[in-house]
């Protein structure tokens, strides 16, 4: 990163090539097409650039990185609905509806539907954790909150992916 | 039945090392839980993924290139930004040239009314807050910074220590009297935040702000902040009501004049990067 901010190409490639696929997994999701996802991934990285004079050596990386990739997917929602709420009236549905549930499905992709069922703030502390593998301390960092606040958002997360499961477990008993 | 309720046990231990895991920095999973998960189909489904290795993503060809290129295209050398101490120290300096030629040009007509206790207390409680907004734009400037305290109940307790300050240590008037001639005071001091409040804009604006509407709302807290100091020290009505409803008013309005001008920017960011 330092290497970076001294304008070093191989820096840069380099990092490109390491964090490009966690911001991938982070930005990706079932609500928005893999197109929408690229333009976010590039989006996020002009971001990242223009803002590489704020980073400080003695700080970790990956806070820094997803603070902004947080923002990048916060925008993108919010843009998106505008869209959406001006396209309703004229046309099309949205590309990707719910999915029904498929005997071949992965593990990933059930989860995944449960993920979304999460309030976003849940979700999100959920994703950083996985996807960048970030301590708690790290994801507080990147989402502008305590410690405190995000063990909890997580406890609660899992919580409520257990009554989820439960449900659909039981469902699948009865029929 | 008897496996179920043991499989259930399990599960519920289960749970609870998930807990436990997620309060630890990062690490390995403790190897009970990953036999439990590995051997019981319902946590399997919960929690391999949390516990298991990140596959990467699938990358679309050529999005590696292509930002890689775009970045090469415009790389040069930039200068890191200062320590949040520093940066701070930077804000505090300027809130401190204000302060003191404002109060300087309107005279120190409170200062001269108050005794030596109510100077001094009020004098640490807004150096005080001065010092708690300037760490806090300065953290704004850069991405990914530490946040004890959310930055609410930071304004939560300024609110109610000025309060409690003026309220004990200052004399109550009566209603027609705390009423009368007040605005004046507040119009005043909003005028007196909007240069300073520029220039604090001005050096926030070096750093990568994430939220406008937060980095508005701290700067009018920190301009309004100035206004309460210069009104404090210069207006002449050192009465508890007074000073909580028409100079108190000058922070609630500058605050929330920086809220909606950094919802606007907002806006207006967003409606630019639309395709
Ligand atoms: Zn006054």
């Amino acid at each position: 990163m330092v290497r970076y901010q001294r304008a070093d190409p191989e820096a840069a490639d380099e990092l490109v090539r390491r964090l490009t696929p966690l911001l991938f997994g982070f930005l990706s999701g079932p609500t928005h097409s893999r197109a929408d996802t690229e333009d976010l991934v590039q989006e996020c990285w002009l971001r990242i650039h223009k803002s590489r004079h704020t980073y400080r050596a003695t700080e970790p990386v990956l806070p820094w990185i997803f603070a902004i990739a947080r923002h990048t997917g916060l925008d993108g929602y919010r843009r998106r609905s505008r869209v959406d709420s001006r396209e309703v009236k004229t046309e099309r549905l949205p590309e990707r509806t719910e999915m029904p549930e498929l005997p071949g499905m992965s593990l990933k992709d059930e989860l995944g539907r449960y993920l979304d069922q999460l309030p976003e703030s849940q979700k999100e502390v959920i994703l950083m954790l996985k996807v960048t593998g970030m301590s708690l301390e790290e994801v507080a960092r990147a989402t502008s909150s305590t410690v405190g606040a995000v063990k909890q958002k997580a406890h609660r997360a899992y919580e409520k992916l257990r009554r989820l499961l439960g449900e659909s477990d039981g469902y699948r008993r009865k029929s | 039945m008897a496996t179920d309720a043991r499989a259930k046990l399990h599960c519920s231990e289960a749970d609870k090392a998930v807990d436990r895991f997620l309060d630890r920095p990062r690490g390995e999973p403790p190897a009970g839980l990953v036999e439990h998960v590995t051997s019981c189909a319902r946590c399997r489904q919960l929690y391999s993924w949390l516990l298991g290795p990140e596959e990467p993503a699938e990358l679309p060809n050529g999005v590696q290139e292509l930002v890689s290129r775009k970045l090469r295209a415009s790389l040069r050398p930039v200068k890191p930004l200062p320590s949040t101490g520093r940066l701070a120290a930077r804000f505090v300096a300027i809130f401190g040239l204000f302060a003191a030629l404002l109060v300087a040009y309107f005279g120190p007509g409170g200062a001269a009314q108050m005794n030596a206790t109510q100077l001094v207390v009020v004098t640490v409680v807004l150096l005080a807050a001065a010092a708690l907004v300037a760490v806090s734009l300065s953290r704004q400037m850069v991405p990914g910074s530490v946040r004890r305290i959310p930055l609410s109940w930071l304004v939560g307790a300024f609110a109610a220590g000025f309060a409690l300050v003026v309220a004990v240590l200052f004399p109550w008037e009566r209603l027609p009297e705390m009423l009368a001639g007040g605005w004046a005071c507040t119009y005043h001091g909003i005028l007196i935040a909007v240069p300073p409040g520029a220039v604090m804009l001005y050096f926030a604006a070096r750093g990568a702000p994430l939220s406008y509407r937060s980095l508005g709302a701290t700067v009018g807290a920190a301009a309004g902040l100035l206004s309460l100091t210069v009104l404090q020290f210069s207006c002449e009505n050192q009465h508890a009501g007074h000073l909580l409803l028409w100079h108190g008013g000058v922070v609630v309005l500058s605050v929330a004049a920086g809220y909606v001008a950094g919802w606007a920017a907002e806006q207006v960011a967003l409606r630019r990067r639309q395709p």
